[in-house]
């Protein structure tokens, strides 16, 4: 059954991050390639996983949420990413904020993109 | 229940810079045939969600248009139409945002009896709000 956004929601670090227009979030496991000299076909084994999340938010320095984002920025620190899809259906995962991005322009709101890096084990739940 | 089109007509209906506008000459959509200029009337073209989650941030995008006999007169109310479209909650909608995109002109065509149309200052901005 589909899920509507509007159930939707996206946590950092225990705090709901709120005005958030788009969550993404991309996981990877690169296969590693086995080919041996003289096979006339590739092989390949499982690699290992990983991701990184992406989060577009209509800025706003008075959100707990947005601050929260910030902080983790000029700080360094990672904090639990947590995406809810819907209730009971979750992805969770330790997360570095890697970038900022703010934009200000003229006829629109201010908008920031933020990007992080998912560190060890991603949890669906 | 409020609306967006009655939150903005009641920003525009409190607003103190449009204070000599009276009420019944603040309309959504249409102008009475027996109104009074200068009027005001307004549409909301575009409404869409922006956000997840369960309250949701919303934006609207409006057309208002000021009604005057004459063009000075219409472009006259530029400067209290920006002053009215501000944030704050209107029938109780939260509007968190305001983005003034515009303004223009129109020329009234001149002529004679039901020939003749009045001069509108068409504005255009944008409002970002929340039910």
């Amino acid at each position: 059954m589909a899920q509507s956004s509007q159930v939707a929601s996206l946590s950092y670090g225990g705090t709901t991050i709120a005005a958030v227009g788009t969550a993404s979030i991309s996981l990877a496991r690169p296969a590693m390639e086995t080919t041996e000299i003289g096979s006339a076909v590739q092989s390949f084994i499982s690699g290992i996983y990983g991701g990184t999340a992406t989060l577009d938010i209509f800025y706003d320095q008075g959100s707990t949420g947005h601050i929260a984002l910030e902080s983790a920025f000029t700080g360094g620190t990672s904090a639990s990413l947590v995406l809810t899809v819907a209730t009971s259906q979750t992805l969770t995962a330790n997360a570095y904020v890697t970038k900022f991005d703010i934009n200000a322009q003229a006829g629109s709101v201010t908008r920031a993109s933020i990007e992080f890096q998912l560190t060890g084990s991603i949890t669906f739940a | 229940m409020a609306t967006i089109e009655s939150a903005i007509r009641a920003m525009l209906t409190g607003a103190a810079s449009l204070s000599e506008f009276s009420n019944n000459s603040i309309t959504h959509g249409y102008r009475p045939q027996d109104g009074t200029l200068p009027a005001i009337t307004f549409e909301v073209e575009r409404d869409e969600r922006l956000t997840i989650g369960s309250s949701p941030l919303r934006s609207a995008s409006v057309e208002l248009r000021v009604i005057a006999s004459t063009t000075l007169s219409a472009s006259e109310f530029r400067d209290d139409v920006q002053s009215a479209v501000v944030a704050g909650t209107h029938d109780t909608i939260v509007i968190e945002a305001v983005e003034w995109n515009g303004s223009r002109v129109e020329v009234g065509t001149a002529g004679e009896g039901d020939e003749a149309e009045p001069a509108e200052l068409v504005c255009d901005f944008t409002v970002y709000y929340k039910e």
